[in-house]
């Protein structure tokens, strides 16, 4: 875990700018811990989910949005049902990598490069497309060999289709995709 | 009462989890539950789209919500918990007008509210009922052993899925029971299996999906069943990463709900994609066979 001084360069309006994605304030985290107590994926974390909350209260904007922990969580959600204060700890997460990712500081590669293949595909094919959204992930992460030793098995059962889904409404789906990249480009 | 709902697949079901969308169809089928097809449904944004933004999420997921309201259905039901965390949670923030806008600006046509979603688990347990499946039962599960493992997203966010209890949910272990399987205790009904991060975290579903196994195992059962297509293949598929990694050689078939309903329903075998499971299930049906065999007395499975 990461040793972080407070107090020096804090953005005042970082906590509020989470309280308006997410509803929810963080101001109100009593700091018990039991979010990070709870998280399954806490084993992967540079960040516990509590320090991810105070360090939202301190107004440490770089030092969250460049963190790991962000993109490792599963959004299993346990933090937010069992948190006493109702901060939602789960829903500021996922605030931060939707920031992290729009400042450019996605510190796990991995993650980011899942969701670019995944909306890549989509935007291809209008439904999930395993074969094509491997094929993706795996040459732009760098680990192209990726759950290649899934694919005998996969194939063997019928559950990696070959060939692309053929879907009508791929081309509404590429319009939404692309509105929504040209509105965020401008 | 008429159960007739506007029916979302999801990706997964229409590829990976085959084998859910037939076991959801032929269990339909056999309760009178009409489900009537989408047209032209794609996919609801999944988790790389609500990680991206709430809009792009709310905005893939509400085209799909127009094209249900085409069927003149007012409710969806969907086996995908994850699917239908996205269906609803672009439904309900639609619910604001500001937001509403501008989703609707990134869509063909204007989603204008008013479509429900629902759980195929929620459709069983609440809308066919427990006292109506036990009637409609003809080979009884014998006293198979079940784990009901609900993973993340059945009962959570609890505000936002509003289905059974977020910790200790047992509607499933319910429904298993109405087929005459036995529930055993099992603490980890609710512990993530790893979910989506098996691709970009690769210790996790070996590690979580480890435990979850080794759970289900010391607390006597002879299979997990489960309600998420993305739990399943974890748990399934994965086997052989989690082997790998732990090496403990877990050997427990991971169902559907829906393939052990069919079965109790005395649905045919090649209807449930039994066949599709990565880990052989063959133990469990030659067990529950010679149960339901009429000529000798019924033995137990457990």
């Amino acid at each position: 875990m990461k040793t972080i001084t407070l107090g020096a360069q804090a953005d005042a309006g970082l906590a509020d700018e989470l309280k308006r994605l997410t509803g929810k304030d963080a101001k109100r985290c009593l700091q018990c811990g039991k979010c990070s107590g709870s998280c399954p994926m806490s084993f992967s974390y540079d960040l516990t989910v509590n320090q991810v909350m105070r360090l939202a209260v301190e107004g440490k904007r770089d030092e969250l949005l460049a963190c790991r922990s962000i993109w490792l969580c599963s959004s299993c959600h346990t933090c937010s049902s069992r948190c006493p204060a109702e901060v939602d700890p789960a829903g500021h997460m996922e605030a931060l990598r939707q920031m992290s990712r729009r400042a450019g500081l996605a510190a796990e590669p991995s993650s980011r490069v899942f969701a670019d293949a995944f909306l890549a595909t989509l935007k291809r094919n209008g439904r999930m497309y395993e074969l094509e959204f491997m094929m993706r992930y795996n040459l732009e992460s760098g680990r192209p060999f990726t759950d290649a030793d899934l694919a005998p098995v996969a194939i063997s059962r019928g559950k990696l289709h070959l060939m692309p889904p053929k879907v009508a409404g791929k081309a509404a789906v590429a319009r939404i995709v692309e509105r929504f990249e040209k509105e965020r480009d401008a | 009462m008429s159960l007739r709902f506007a029916y979302y697949p999801g990706c997964s079901q229409v590829a990976s989890s085959a084998e859910y969308d037939a076991s959801v169809r032929s269990v339909s089928r056999a309760l009178n539950i009409e489900l009537v097809d989408i047209p032209d449904w794609t996919c609801c944004g999944s988790t790389p789209a609500h990680n991206i933004d709430p809009r792009l999420s709310a905005a893939l997921s509400a085209r799909n919500l127009v094209q249900a309201k085409a069927t003149g259905q007012d409710m969806i039901t969907t086996p995908c918990p994850s699917c239908l965390a996205n269906l609803r949670n672009a439904d309900h923030k639609m619910e604001s007008p500001e937001f509403a806008a501008r989703v609707n600006r990134l869509l063909d046509e204007p989603y204008g509210g008013g479509m429900g979603a629902t759980s195929f688990l929620q459709v069983i347990f609440e809308g066919v009922g427990l006292e109506r499946l036990a009637r409609e039962v003809v080979r009884p599960l014998a006293g198979l052993k079940v784990a009901a493992y609900y993973g993340c997203l059945t009962t959570r966010p609890a505000g936002l899925m509003a289905f059974d209890d977020e910790e200790n949910p047992t509607s499933m272990d319910k429904v298993l029971e109405a087929c005459g399987a036995k529930a055993v205790e099992f603490p980890f009904k609710t512990e993530c299996c790893g979910a989506s991060m098996a691709t970009s975290c690769r210790d996790s579903v070996p590690l979580l999906g480890g435990r979850i196994l080794e759970m289900a195992k010391s607390a006597g059962a002879q299979a997990v069943v489960v309600a998420c297509p993305l739990c399943q293949l974890n748990l399934d598929m994965r086997r052989s990463q989690i082997t790998a990694k732990t090496g403990e050689g877990n050997t427990l078939p991971v169902f559907y709900f829906t393939q052990l309903i069919g079965l109790a329903l005395g649905r045919p075998e090649s209807e449930l994609g039994l066949d599709k499971l990565c880990v052989s299930p063959a133990a469990v049906l030659e067990c529950l066979s010679k149960a339901a065999n009429p000529l000798k007395e019924p033995q137990p499975c457990a």
